[in-house]
């Protein structure tokens, strides 16, 4: 290289490029201010992690939230967010995916405090066993020890068939995930809020894309037809996580609408 | 006495029969003399002289004022007219009665008042809520203290009472009773009689107001009725008045808007030819409660912000929610599935914003577009709704009004010209100072202030600006812009209703943090409170003691506030003219959170106190309505039976006051009382007496020696 600056060099200086950088890049970043304007409300689904684990599943999250967009009106933000259970910016995103594949390490307190706290301020988990065989085993074991740890005076329930989250958006029978080895799923309820999901079917493989589009795994033993049944499944939990009983309440519309007599012929017909 | 006689006579006849000889005779006289001085001893009379003389017993004159009383004809102005007429003309008869008697004058309709003197009495206006002829007796012979030797009863015969025969018998009372009627011969009169269905009445619920009207002497005539509520006509009909006289119904549907005591009145335009148009009204304050509160909750989008605002309306204590969220596009094609493998079904906007919008007491509209087909049609009706009396929170975030721009009908504009999205960036909140004293933040929300400005800064607000009326609540600093501030909550008065706006809808993050989770749920309910005027929201409260107080009678109101002191302002004003009119300012202060003014309320008619706490400029405001029971109100040319009764029951008689036949009265004389003193003469222990009795022994000793005999 030759000693001393170019003139390019010394026209476009570190500094210089710097501010120049700055200053052309207000637009864009006035336009990005515009854009991601209405960010702060957009669904997002957040992979958890726990004891530094890399996130299972890492592209279910992702499929999950596209599926949301193109089959609702919810507004979702498409990007990939991976957030440990210890930090306090799980507090940014009510809906966290926990996926495990085997054993989990006993959570630290930070993780069991903000486990507590999360669940009580209203937030919403999606515990997903994507576990084969004795790795399967060993997650749920884990699992169920550090949720009695976290939460001593809760215990997981099934969640019974005509729970509302079978009906949220779609009317679902079916809880089957990449496999259907569990007929049913369990949860932990706070006062009538399902608060937290765990499915041991594997729903998080069933959504997996890999980079080119194609479906990381087969869902067996329904194929096709099971995977929509869990991208249905995984779209109701997203719109009972945002709405609860939303669904439930609106059996009891007509009648509420019916209850306040505004006209005289009202008043007959009540008699 | 007796014995003495027995003596005496014994002594006589002792004498007469055996003939003593004269000095035997001496001797026995003196021995009598001596038996009866010891009889004496034993016996010990008294002579008593008393000063006794015959008492003026009082005759009480009762003068019915009630109601009922102001009804006139051709001649007179009043009943009460008459009666001032009966008394002069008579001024002689009763000079001369307090001659002979105590005259006591009362005045009665359902209680009794003295009146000192009867010449003075201006009987101008009548008072008391009714007429009860019985009881007014019996407290005008318990004023008096004793049983009167006669009793002059001057009324119209409408007795609304409900006194019984053994109510009369129970009165200590001899009689006689005269009962001067005051009638007049019957004219074309109309008068509300009674009016059902107030006693509970729900809000944003039709209830039926039903009103029978009495009419008499009248020619198959038409009546116009009108139903007012707080001083607005709601509704009004002509009812056909059949036959000479007799009855008619009319009923009238209203539905009120917004909890609290509202003034109910029922107008009859006056008949042509007719003289008594006092009777043609008949108001009531009636007491307006909410069962629950009804919140319809329409969402464009489930977010999180939606999430959260939704839970904190569902635990707003009695609230109802009606919930609508647009949970898939219509107008795009999504569909991946038949419809009925959803549950998802179409949004009834046109029935929600334009059939049943009355029935709520709020609407929160929540990243709501108007993009359905008549979105312009349910904005307007949406508007019209607040300017009746409805309320509207309207969270605004991201979502751009497409079909109608409600945020414009009701005066916010975009802060920035041309910039419709949000503005992102750390935007901490604060409350202007004028906002400090606002409602949301009293009674037990004192402590949000601080929590306000201290919670997490916000990420994104919506620019807007309110026009006219609003007042910001909350406003947030922009940090891109020194010495800008954007309201980040806003409120506004809008005809009748409140509006507020909410200019973020990134509020979820305070909900969802677990130190100001608790900031959020208060803020929300406190705001659905303002909202929905729920009347123990307000930072200063009024309460009239009765809902109802008679002509002449003492009306309390009770002021209660969040502060513990401070002087406050009555004004007092009479809602029944054509307009507002000042009746009187009071002044009074709060100790310990309470204070008191009373008012006495001598005309008929609707009231209205409103309360102002001086030191903050906080009011609020009670209504009350003087005025007599229906039953004064018709019915009055036939006297009722209680009149008759009375005047038989106590051994009088009933005339018309226009010939009183007041010669046939004769109240009966006093009791004897003894007046004069009393001098008790002793006579067993006085000196003469003893004197005499030791004189008698002495000349009967010396007489026995002296003739020598036993």
């Amino acid at each position: 290289m030759a000693q001393g600056l170019t003139q390019f060099e010394k026209k476009y200086s570190r500094r210089v490029f710097l501010k120049l950088a700055l200053v052309g890049s207000s637009p864009v970043w006035s336009l990005a201010r515009t854009l991601l304007a209405s960010d702060f409300n957009r669904f997002r689904v957040a992979q958890m992690t726990t004891g530094g684990l890399p996130p299972a599943r890492p592209n279910a999250a992702l499929v999950l939230a596209q599926e949301v967009r193109e089959r609702t009106a919810v507004r979702v933000r498409l990007d990939r967010v991976v957030v440990p259970l210890s930090a306090d910016s799980i507090f940014s995103y009510p809906f966290l995916l926990w996926v495990g594949e085997g054993p989990i390490p006993p959570l630290d307190k930070s993780e069991l405090k903000n486990l507590n706290a999360f669940l009580g301020a209203g937030g919403f988990i999606l515990v997903d066993n994507a576990g084969e065989g004795p790795k399967a085993l060993a997650f749920d074991k884990t699992f169920r020890a550090e949720l009695r740890r976290a939460l001593p005076t809760f215990s997981l329930q099934p969640v019974p068939e005509n729970h509302v989250i079978m009906r949220s958006f779609y009317r679902v029978s079916s809880v089957a995930g990449r496999h259907a080895t569990f007929k049913e799923v369990e949860a932990i309820f706070l006062e009538d809020r399902l608060a937290l999901l765990y499915s041991r079917n594997d729903l998080a493989g069933a959504w997996s894309r890999d980079g080119f589009g194609n479906w990381e795994f087969e869902a067996v033993p329904g194929g096709p037809a099971q995977r929509e049944s869990a991208i249905r499944f995984g779209v109701n939990i997203v719109m009972y996580a945002l709405l609860l009983n939303y669904k439930d309440e609106q059996a009891h519309v007509e009648y509420l609408l019916k209850k306040r007599k505004l006209r005289p012929e009202d008043l007959r017909q009540e008699k | 006495m007796v014995v003495a006689l027995l003596v005496v006579g014994g002594f006589a006849l002792f004498v007469a029969t055996v003939k003593p000889k004269k000095g035997r005779r001496t001797i026995l006289t003196l021995r009598v003399f001596a038996v009866s001085g010891v009889l004496l001893a034993y016996f010990q009379p008294s002579l008593r002289f008393e000063e006794v003389r015959r008492s003026h017993a009082p005759v009480i004159v009762i003068v019915d004022e009630s109601a009922s009383m102001q009804t006139r004809d051709q001649e007179f102005s009043s009943r009460l007219e008459r009666v001032k007429k009966f008394f002069h003309e008579n001024a002689a008869y009763f000079e001369n009665l307090k001659q002979k008697h105590e005259v006591r004058y009362f005045a009665c309709s359902d209680r009794v008042r003295p009146i000192q003197d009867i010449t003075s009495e201006s009987f101008t206006r009548p008072r008391g809520s009714s007429t009860d002829l019985t009881k007014c007796l019996a407290q005008a012979i318990a004023e008096v203290g004793q049983e009167p030797g006669g009793a002059i009863l001057i009324t119209d015969g409408v007795d609304t009472g409900r006194a019984s025969q053994a109510d009369q018998k129970s009165l200590k009372f001899s009689g006689p009773l005269w009962v001067l009627i005051v009638q007049e011969a019957p004219s074309k009169d109309i008068a509300v009689a009674t009016i059902s269905g107030l006693s509970f009445v729900l809000d944003r619920n039709i209830c039926e107001v039903r009103v029978l009207l009495a009419y008499t002497e009248v020619a198959h005539e038409e009546a116009t009725v009108a139903l007012l509520l707080d001083g607005e006509v709601v509704d009004s009909k002509k009812v056909s008045l059949p036959g000479k006289a007799g009855f008619a119904e009319v009923t009238f549907y209203l539905l009120p808007k917004g909890p609290g005591r509202h003034v109910v009145k029922v107008v009859v335009h006056p008949l042509e030819g007719e003289l008594n148009t006092w009777n043609n009204q008949y108001a009531a304050a009636v007491t307006v409660v909410r069962d629950r509160t009804r919140i319809l909750h329409v969402a464009g989008f489930p977010s999180w912000d939606l999430r959260f605002l939704r839970e904190a309306l569902r635990s707003y204590a009695r609230s109802e929610l009606v919930s609508f969220h647009t949970l898939r596009d219509p107008f795009l094609q999504q569909s991946l599935s038949k419809d009925d493998e959803t549950v998802l079904i179409p949004f009834p906007a046109h029935e929600i914003f334009q059939e049943k919008i009355e029935s709520f007491d709020l609407v929160v509209l929540q990243d709501y577009d108007f993009s359905d087909p008549d979105g312009a049609e349910n904005a307007e009706s949406i508007r019209r709704y607040i300017v009746n009396g409805g309320s509207l929170l309207y969270v605004v975030g991201s979502i751009v009004p497409r079909g109608a721009n409600l945020l414009e009908r009701l005066g916010v504009r975009e802060g920035i010209s041309g910039k419709r999205e949000m503005l992102t960036g750390a935007f901490r909140a604060r409350i202007p100072n004028a906002a400090r004293l606002h409602p949301l933040f009293g009674f037990g929300g004192r402590w949000m202030l601080e929590e306000i400005e201290a919670a997490p800064p916000l990420p994104a607000i919506k620019p807007l600006r309110g026009e006219g009326a609003w007042e910001t609540l909350i406003e947030v600093a922009d940090p891109n812009s020194p010495g800008v501030s954007w309201p980040l909550l806003m409120v506004a008065a809008m005809g009748k209703g409140v509006v507020a706006v909410l200019a973020t809808d990134a509020l979820w993050r305070w909900a969802f943090s677990p130190d100001y989770g608790p900031l959020y749920g208060q803020m929300v309910r406190r705001l659905i409170a303002f909202l929905t005027r729920e009347p123990d929201a307000g930072l200063v409260k009024v309460s009239a003691g009765s809902e109802r107080v008679a002509p002449g009678e003492k009306c309390e109101f009770v002021v209660s506030a969040a502060f513990n002191d401070g002087d406050i302002l009555g004004r007092l004003e009479s809602l029944s003219g054509q307009g507002v009119e000042t009746i009187a300012d009071l002044t009074g202060r709060i100790e310990k959170g309470k204070a008191s003014l009373s008012v006495t309320l001598n005309e008929t008619g609707e009231y209205r106190m409103t309360v102002v706490h001086l030191a903050t400029g906080l009011s609020a405001d009670d209504v009350v309505v003087v005025g007599p029971a229906t039953e004064e109100l018709f019915n009055l040319w036939t006297p009722g039976a209680i009149a008759k009764t009375l005047a038989a029951s106590f051994g009088g008689e009933l005339h018309p006051v226009e010939s009183p036949a007041l010669e046939r009265f004769r109240p009966r004389g006093g009791e004897l009382v003894r007046t004069g003193v009393r001098v008790i003469l002793t006579l067993w222990d006085h000196p003469l007496v003893l004197a005499i009795v030791i004189l008698v022994f002495a000349l009967e000793w010396y007489l026995e020696r002296r003739l020598g005999q036993t």
